[in-house]
């Protein structure tokens, strides 16, 4: 038999796999039920709520652009492990307090929270409309990397929209059926198969290419410069504060991501913090990636492939030897990569749009009806995001890539709203407007950035500085200011 | 009519998160410069990797323990 078909075959049997299990994850609960669709009825265990958020980051970005990173930037990769270590630390502070709220209120997502602190439905429009744009943003990434992995791994027969159509056809038929309960429970079997994927990978590569880690290091470190491992000097690819400010803006804004940030009030306190204390175990889990991606210098000539993300299909297509079972292996821990993070994703954006968006607008919705609209925004934002990944245009992606890095805009408003009593709707509508507007300004516009820091960071300094300044100058009524106290204290 | 301002750090919980705040900016702050430029090096190496890598595993180590530690004792106090 063929290799590609061997490849086929194994592919497709893991698809059948999470198919699978993520249809059976919504079996015997209720289907009609918001909150079971969109939070589980606040019920996740530990066990698959740590597979939730791992996977959910380690995506087609840290499967395919990690490696990528670590071959073509060598230190400036230390990010990645910076960013999973630090990202999900505010939870252990911010995640309790939220779920207390979420099970008192009864919210669903983070416009819920929003709307209720600061009653204002142009704030929550804002908020659902620039995450829809990140999310579909994100998504679009992750489908290109499904149909870029069955595309090569399949020799050219499985063609680039037809990979994708079946890869996220299967995730918007589980996350239709079984809400968040169908991501979560497929997030396990993907993380484990992306685990073992990588971490087999890194130890044959590094072994079989190099003959250890030691040796590898030496080999690269003969090809390139010592300047390749030390940021901010002549031969590296990031300065010192586009490094330490790229971490902070991931710190700071990893939470604000809306089918994150809703994870809150999927599960208990106890569970939350336990969660984020697992969690460096998945930063070092992403060391093998990188490892990969070292394995490949000198072994993969720069001019062989287009773009840094093409190293770890390289590498498989032209140093496995071209068993089609490993193809097929490999393939399915890819595809798993992307998968996992495409689920939550497609989940949150269906969810903001039916809460944030629908409900705001026509108040009187039954439950049946905004379940309606959730499973039908299931749809559109995922044909939006398909149609994105194969025939996106420059212009419409440069606005999307625009509002990607707005999510960290999130953060004084979310912040605000729970630890600062004096925080009010217009200083956070000014502050998030001229946020996201610097943020774009540095990100697509200007040449150069003051100092040569984070688009986000410029954003995030002016977003809290207008914030501030408004909310503290604006004279709370009785009411708000009951309110206000209600959160902060909660 | 003033409200009565809570300073965090006065009632258990905001003590715990107090020092849980501290920590992970601590944590942050050995990942970035100027305290990431100790380490922004390739020798010594160690298992075979550059220095400023096994800093950064290192560290995430480190966060891991000093969580564990963390979450027992705030579960040891809530029970007495």
């Amino acid at each position: 038999m063929d290799t590609w078909v061997i490849a086929i075959i194994s592919m497709s049997a893991y698809l059948v796999l999470a198919f699978g299990l993520g249809l059976a994850a919504g079996r015997g609960k209720s289907f009609f039920s918001v909150s079971e669709y969109a939070v589980a009825d606040r019920g996740l265990g530990l066990f698959v709520m740590w597979f939730l958020m791992g996977g959910t980051i380690f995506s087609a970005f840290a499967f395919l652009g990690g490696p990528g990173w670590a071959y073509s930037k060598g230190a400036a990769s230390f990010y990645i492990l910076a960013y999973a270590a630090l990202g999900l630390l505010p939870w252990y502070v911010v995640g309790p307090k939220v779920a207390r709220l979420g099970a008192k209120n009864n919210y669903f997502t983070m416009g819920d929270l929003l709307r209720h602190r600061y009653d204002s439905k142009l704030l929550v429009v804002l908020v659902g409309i620039v995450a829809v744009l990140a999310f579909i943003q994100y998504l679009t990434l992750q489908i290109k990397g499904m149909a870029y992995v069955f595309n090569v791994l399949t020799e050219g027969h499985i063609p680039f929209w037809f990979g994708a159509l079946l890869s996220y056809g299967i995730v918007v038929m589980y996350v239709i059926t079984s809400g968040v309960r169908g991501a979560a429970w497929s997030d396990v079997l993907q993380a484990i198969l992306m685990l073992v994927v990588a971490w087999v990978l890194c130890v044959y590569l590094v072994l079989h290419l190099h003959g250890g880690i030691g040796p590898m290091f030496d080999n690269v470190l003969s090809i390139k410069s010592e300047d390749f491992f030390i940021i901010g000097s002549t031969g590296s690819s990031m300065s010192i504060n586009a490094y330490s400010s790229a971490i902070i803006v991931s710190m700071i804004g990893f939470l604000m991501w809306p089918h994150l940030f809703t994870k809150s009030y999927t599960t208990t306190e106890r569970r939350i913090k336990l969660t984020v204390i697992a969690y460096p175990i998945f930063a070092l889990f992403l060391v093998p990636v990188l490892l990969i991606g070292f394995s490949a210098i000198g072994v993969v000539p720069p001019e062989a492939i287009e773009k840094s993300d093409q190293v770890l299909p390289y590498l498989i297509t032209h140093e496995l030897g071209g068993s089609g079972l490993v193809y097929g292996l490999i393939g399915a821990g890819a595809l798993a990569a992307a998968m996992s993070s495409a689920d939550a994703i497609t989940h949150g954006a269906s969810v903001s749009l039916g809460r944030d968006v629908a409900v705001p607008l026509v108040p009187k919705l039954t439950e049946r009806a905004q379940l309606m609209i959730m499973r039908v925004g299931v749809i559109l934002v995922g044909t939006a995001a398909y149609y994105l990944a194969i025939f996106g245009n420059e212009g419409l992606i440069d606005l999307l890539l625009g509002a990607y890095g707005s999510i960290v805009q999130f953060a004084p408003v979310v912040y605000g709203a729970l630890f600062w009593r004096r925080s009010n709707r217009w200083g956070a509508i000014a502050g998030l407007i001229i946020g996201i507007g610097v943020n774009f300004y540095f990100q697509l516009v200007a040449d150069v950035r003051p100092f040569d820091l984070h688009a986000g960071l410029l954003g995030l300094v002016a977003n809290v500085v207008v914030f501030v300044a408004i909310s503290s100058v604006y004279r709370l009524k009785p009411e708000e200011r009951d309110k206000a106290n209600s959160f902060v204290q909660a | 009519m003033k409200q009565p301002v809570e300073v965090a750090g006065t009632s258990p919980t905001g003590r715990n998160n107090l020092w849980f705040i501290i920590f992970a900016v601590f944590i942050a702050l050995v990942m970035v410069f100027p305290i990431f430029g100790l380490a922004n090096r390739v020798e010594p190496r160690v298992l075979g990797m550059p220095f400023s890598m096994i800093w950064v595993i290192f560290w995430i180590g480190v966060e891991f323990v000093v969580l564990v530690a963390f979450f027992l004792s705030e579960e040891k106090r809530e029970a007495n």
